[in-house]
């Protein structure tokens, strides 16, 4: 496949525009105060992931002398430069953002004060915090001939010092991390009056000093390139380095922040120049900040208690319209394929099903894939329960999934000790496909359920991300998923699947049939259209695949929430593409999948996004849509969503992505969802849709 | 279980791997549940080493382990599991060792399976299928099954099996002799591979050469690989396979080694090895059927053994109706050695209305029934070597013959029947009758005595006798024989021969004619 760069954007540089698109949030005045100081800490806690992984895999790239350009025509070198171009623009606005949201916030007299605006009382308070919380934690360390630079750990603050001793002319450096076991901030009573930790500490600092005068506080923060942990993530820009040459780290961070007016004006010239000699920074990764370090402290300032009035209304999940209240499930499923929504429609309808099948004595087996399960889960706990009731329970624990291990790893060994068949993922192959299957024996024979999902078994995240659940008893659909945990536990070679489509074995290829067919159907004057929704998109032969799609007449409407390395309304390229990401309360999480099948609309959904480390290195799977009424909502949903004029920003032919224009009535596509579904809730199940018409705009009538 | 449905396991530990299948009988049809498939290569190892190796039987048994962890949650009773192994296994020299460590690693008895039975089984659940989904067949079809150690045929003529043949030349015996082949000649090793199997063809013309046969059904996990490469979808719950997709596609691949062909269809190195063997087989046997595509009923050992478990009714009556192809098939055998028809005719006849006679006296059921029944058929055919000692011949054919759904065992039950028809009676210092278990011994002599007698009544071979009456009176069994002709010869004969029937049974035979005679 020869590729022309001009078609691709790259994926760093794609990424950071969605990161971008996430500050537009916390700057959107629409969006509740406290709501835009969480989308703020979001974008923070995202660009220090992304440093960790991406910038470093950049960077190691780059040592190992790696030149090979990405399908967008930009050598490492090259896009490491861009990358750090547009995060330091990305830094400035952050910070921006955050003087006006505390503006806002000032207004409402919620104030974070800083260490000199503090009156007496205050003052007096933060000394006894600081003789009482604080010393007894730190551990100053001078640095000199003697003392090297001790290791600073990433992602802490940290505090560099610059003392003299009385009647001497030497400097002293000395280092003190700002301790982490700490709350970040405190609140002084009886008024909405904040402090940061730092600044506790930049008034009585001198106390572990005694003898010595502070002359300088830089106050920073640091990310280094050997932080990165070899995971599938960074595993496209490592793999090839990994075959020819043995990995170098070299410590080096990837990124330096450093306060700019933490104990004045400025920033400590000395310190800096000391700081960045030390750590071996270089410039470009140096990022000076003119406000408080590490802006994910704005998660739990967001949720202090009290400001419910600056936060989203509170929105109860629905009971899943297709099944009654106090119905069985299992009776629910055996009459008709049951769609879930998630958060709109509550989740506990999984968890009951897991924990029906736990209690029925009829259910002989359990079996599901976890992965970034939450701590106290439910799931977990009726598992144990099936267990150790004698049912054959088979759980998939997939270890891999990010800064969850620990966790993971304390309730594996729970299922394990209850007697539950463990298995820790496939070599070489992440898990990520989300199945259930409960085998029950009936009067008239064995019946399966299953349920497949495009979002994980997580309570806590099911309230957040936008998901699709299904159930259903279908034989085929049973088959397939028995099979595919014959495939997980190591049983069984991959089968011929009736009904899904597996990666990474099948599922790349029946995308490319997919698409090739709508390409023969548009050439033959047949209705042809694609609607994809996908996290990412970001595979250059699916890319590949849409152009000539888009060529050959074929409508394609994709939304894509992050990574995007198409281009869309490119002349003579990809005109017929249009391309929104939509960002929202909610994360929008579900994969699916229409074609339009010569007018058939085959409908299907996914764990897959569109990329190689999905079609390539995991377990995913795709599902068909075969009942009648689900598909149509689905397609409903899918219309729904691409009418967005509210969360959607469109991209325009020379990349960039903008508020979809609107002048006609607003639609909020979350929010209509959520209405929808509480009228269809209301309505008699077996009354008609509720649909919401969007009124024409004022120029049509 | 009081539930009304059934629920059965079968595993077949084949030669280049273990395969399972779970399935219920549930709304009166067969509902799969698993299907599950484990690589393991034991063919290769009995193939060129003789036997299996430690290492290699521990990871059999823990897939096994794997798999019966999988019955589990199904609850299955132990009844409705069969654990069988093929060729692999029952040609490997330690067999009785790695049967015994199986048993001892997963507490579970595999049974090993015959040639035969393996081949009759797949067979019987063909044709079952090929009616049960109703396939369009012609008058005569081949059908063909291979396996990796043998390919199984057999030829079908008016719904029944006339002919069946194992041939020891599986996919992967084929791959390996072409890998030696290819050392010692610069001749493409395909032509040499289809030299070899014209050679196949042509024994099978002299067989079965009388036929036009019209038909061709194939099955096994060898056309699997071919119908999956080359797309083959169901249509109305039928496959078929075009001659010229397959000849295509044969003429694609003949030149490419099997690491080229992993590479182009995305398939395993055993997929690989066995693709051209199984491709140059067809071929060859498409040629030799008048059809332009062959039939996939997609029949698997699994799905016969399954289909035994979950359906016992059924499968009894399909096996009763299988012996319609036992008898066909003697009686094509009979042919090939130009028996007297009309002799064998009357023996059958009068051999079957002894034994139905008799039933209280000696006990048997249908099964002994069918070997004396194929025995009356085929006692002369040694004649066809030399009428001198021809008894003895038949013996010798007969122990070096196979027919359809006959155990290598119960062939040797037929023959010593058929070899004992003449003057001879069993006795312990012959060979071939001692190596018989005592209670098969028994067996012999009580269906020879019944055969000697219905053989003596055509002594002549001229079918004098017309009818025939039976009564049994207390130990006195009344031959009434109808005919107008002279019986001297028979009425001799007889009664030289019933001494045998009364030593075995204790019954004093006498004949009478009814008629007139010259």
């Amino acid at each position: 496949m020869t590729l022309n760069p001009e078609h691709y954007t790259n994926r760093e540089l794609s990424w950071l525009d969605f990161n971008f698109r996430v500050l537009e949030e916390a700057d959107d005045l629409r969006n509740p105060l406290f709501e835009r100081l969480k989308f703020l800490a979001i974008t923070a806690s995202n660009l220090d992931e992304f440093f960790m992984v991406r910038v470093a895999g950049l960077k190691q790239q780059i040592d190992a002398g790696f030149t090979k350009a990405d399908p967008a025509g930009l050598t490492p070198k090259q896009q490491l430069k861009m990358v750090s171009q547009k995060i330091h623009r990305m830094t400035n606005a952050q910070y921006k953002t955050l003087d006006a949201l505390q503006d806002e916030l000032s207004a409402m007299d919620i104030k974070i004060i800083r260490a000199h605006d503090l009156n007496d009382e205050e003052k007096a308070f933060c000394q006894r915090y600081f003789d009482e919380m604080v010393s007894p934690v730190l551990t100053p360390m001078a640095v000199d001939a003697s003392r090297p630079f001790p290791q600073v750990a990433q992602k802490t603050l940290n505090m560099a010092l610059r003392l003299s001793a009385p009647e001497s002319e030497e400097s002293l450096k000395a280092l003190v991390q700002v301790p982490s076991i700490l709350p970040r901030f405190l609140k002084f009573a009886n008024t909405h009056r904040y402090i940061m930790l730092e600044d506790i500490m930049l008034l009585n600092i001198h106390k572990l000093f005694e003898g010595f005068k502070v002359k300088g506080m830089v106050l920073f923060r640091i990310i280094r390139d050997n932080d990165l942990t070899f995971d599938e993530d960074a595993a496209d820009l490592l793999e090839e380095i990994e075959k020819s040459l043995k990995r170098r780290r070299t410590g080096n961070p990837v990124r330096l922040e450093m306060m700019d007016g933490f104990d004045k004006e400025g920033i400590d010239e000395e310190l800096q120049d000391f700081l960045t000699t030390e750590l071996n920074a270089r410039k470009r990764d140096i990022y000076l900040i003119p406000g408080p370090l590490d802006l994910t402290f704005l998660f739990a300032f967001s949720s202090l208690k009290g400001f419910d009035h600056l936060r989203y209304s509170v929105r109860p999940p629905l009971q899943p319209s297709m099944i009654h209240a106090e119905q069985d499930i299992f009776e629910a499923i055996q009459e008709h394929d049951i769609l879930t929504h998630h958060p709109y429609e509550s989740f506990d309808c999984v968890v009951d099903f897991i924990v029906q099948a736990a209690k029925d004595p009829n259910v002989l087996a359990i079996k599901q894939t976890l992965y970034r399960v939450s701590g106290q889960s439910p799931i977990v706990a009726a598992l144990i329960r099936a267990a150790q009731s004698g049912k054959q329970v088979t759980v998939l624990v997939e270890l891999k999934a990010r800064f969850d291990e620990e966790n993971n790893i304390v309730w594996a060994r729970a299922l394990e000790q209850a007697g539950c068949h463990v298995i820790y993922g496939l070599v070489g192959l992440k898990v990520h496909c989300k199945a259930t299957l409960v085998v029950r024996r009936e009067n008239d024979g064995i019946r399966r359920y299953v349920h497949l999902a495009t979002g994980n078994y997580n309570d806590k995240t099911a309230k957040l991300y936008t998901d699709y659940g299904l159930f259903t008893s279908r034989d085929a659909f049973s088959f397939d998923v028995s099979a595919l945990f014959n495939l997980l536990t190591g049983y069984s070679l991959p089968p011929k699947f009736k009904k899904l489509h597996v990666a990474p074995t099948g599922l790349r290829t029946f995308f490319e049939g997919k698409i090739k067919e709508e390409i023969k159907n548009a050439k033959q004057g047949l209705p042809a259209h694609i609607m994809a929704k996908v996290n990412s998109l970001i595979d250059p032969s699916i890319i590949e695949k849409l152009y000539e799609a888009s060529q050959a007449g074929v409508k394609i409407d994709l939304i894509v929430r992050g990574i995007n390395g198409l281009r869309s309304k490119v002349e003579d390229l990809s005109e017929n593409i249009r391309v929104i990401s939509i960002i929202g309360r909610y994360l929008e999480h579900h994969r699916i999948f229409i074609f339009a099948s010569s007018g058939d609309h085959d409908v299907y959904l996914a764990s897959a996004d569109w990329m190689q480390r999905n079609l390539d290195r995991r377990i995913e799977v795709l599902f068909p849509i075969e009942q009648e009424d689900i598909k149509r909502r689905i397609i409903e949903d899918m219309e729904l969503m691409l009418s967005d004029n509210q969360k959607a920003r469109e991209q325009q032919a020379n990349g960039k992505f903008k508020h979809v224009k609107s002048k006609a009535w607003p639609i909020a596509c979350q929010e209509e969802l959520y209405k929808r579904l509480k009228a269809r809730h209301k309505s008699d199940l077996s009354a008609p849709d509720v649909v919401f018409v969007p009124k024409k705009r004022l120029q049509d009538l | 279980m009081t539930s009304s449905y059934k629920i059965a396991a079968a595993i077949d530990i084949g030669s280049s791997a273990i395969r399972m299948k779970i399935a219920q009988h549930k709304n009166d049809h067969i509902d799969e549940l698993e299907c599950l498939e484990y690589p393991l290569n034991l063919g290769h190892e009995t193939f060129t080493h003789g036997g299996i190796r430690f290492s290699t039987m521990e990871a059999g048994a823990e897939i096994l382990k794997n798999y019966y962890q999988l019955i589990k949650s199904y609850n299955i009773p132990s009844e409705y599991i069969r654990v069988t192994a093929t060729t692999a296994l029952r040609e490997a020299d330690n067999r009785d060792y790695v049967l015994d460590q199986i048993k001892i690693k997963t507490d579970r008895d595999v049974t090993v399976l015959e040639d035969g039975q393996e081949k009759t089984l797949i067979f019987r659940e063909t044709l079952r299928r090929l009616h049960d989904r109703n396939y369009k067949l012609p008058k005569t079809f081949l059908v063909a099954y291979i396996g990796t150690g043998s390919v199984g045929l057999a030829v079908a003529k008016d719904k029944e099996i006339i002919y069946a043949q194992n041939i020891k030349i599986g996919s992967l015996k084929l791959n390996e002799m072409m890998e030696t082949i290819s050392e010692h000649t610069i001749r493409p090793s395909y032509k040499v591979l289809e030299e070899y199997l014209d050679a196949l063809t042509h024994m099978l013309k002299e067989q079965v050469h009388p036929l036009d046969v019209e038909g061709f059904v194939v099955t096994g996990k060898e056309v699997e690989l071919i119908a999956s490469i080359l797309h083959i979808k169901e249509d109305d719950g039928k496959r078929t396979l075009p001659a010229k997709q397959l000849k295509k596609l044969y003429q694609s691949i003949r030149e490419k080694s099997p690491s080229e062909l992993m590479k182009i269809y995305n398939i395993s190195q055993e997929q690989a090895d066995i693709l051209l063997p199984s491709l140059a087989i067809y071929r060859n046997l498409m040629n030799f059927t008048t059809t332009d595509s062959a039939i996939i009923p997609g029949v698997m050992l699994n799905d016969a053994l399954l289909y035994r478990s979950l359906c016992p009714k059924e499968a009894k009556v399909l096996r009763k109706q299988f012996e319609g192809s036992i008898v066909a098939s003697a009686r094509f055998m009979a042919k090939h050695y130009h028996y007297d028809e009309d002799h064998a005719k009357a023996t059958e006849g009068f051999s079957l209305q002894i034994f139905d006679n008799l039933k209280k006296v000696h006990g048997f059921s249908r099964r002994e029934r069918v070997y004396l029944h194929v025995a009356a058929i085929l006692h002369d055919i040694g004649k066809f070597i030399s009428s001198k000692n021809h008894h003895k011949n038949t013996l010798y054919l007969l122990l070096n013959s196979s027919l359809i759904d006959i155990t290598d065992n119960e062939m040797a039950i037929i023959a010593n029947i058929a070899r004992y028809h003449s003057d001879d009676v069993p006795d312990r210092s012959h060979d071939h009758y001692m190596r018989l278990s005592p209670k098969d011994r028994l067996t012999v002599s009580k269906l020879s005595a019944i055969l000697r007698l219905a053989d003596a009544l055509d002594r002549s071979h001229l079918q004098k006798i017309t009818e025939l009456d039976l009564k049994l009176k207390e130990n006195r069994l009344l031959f009434t024989a109808h005919s107008d002709k002279d019986i001297t010869l028979e009425a001799w004969t007889f009664a030289y021969k019933s001494q045998f029937f009364e030593e075995v049974f204790g019954i004093q035979c006498s004949l009478d004619k009814k008629g007139f005679s010259a």
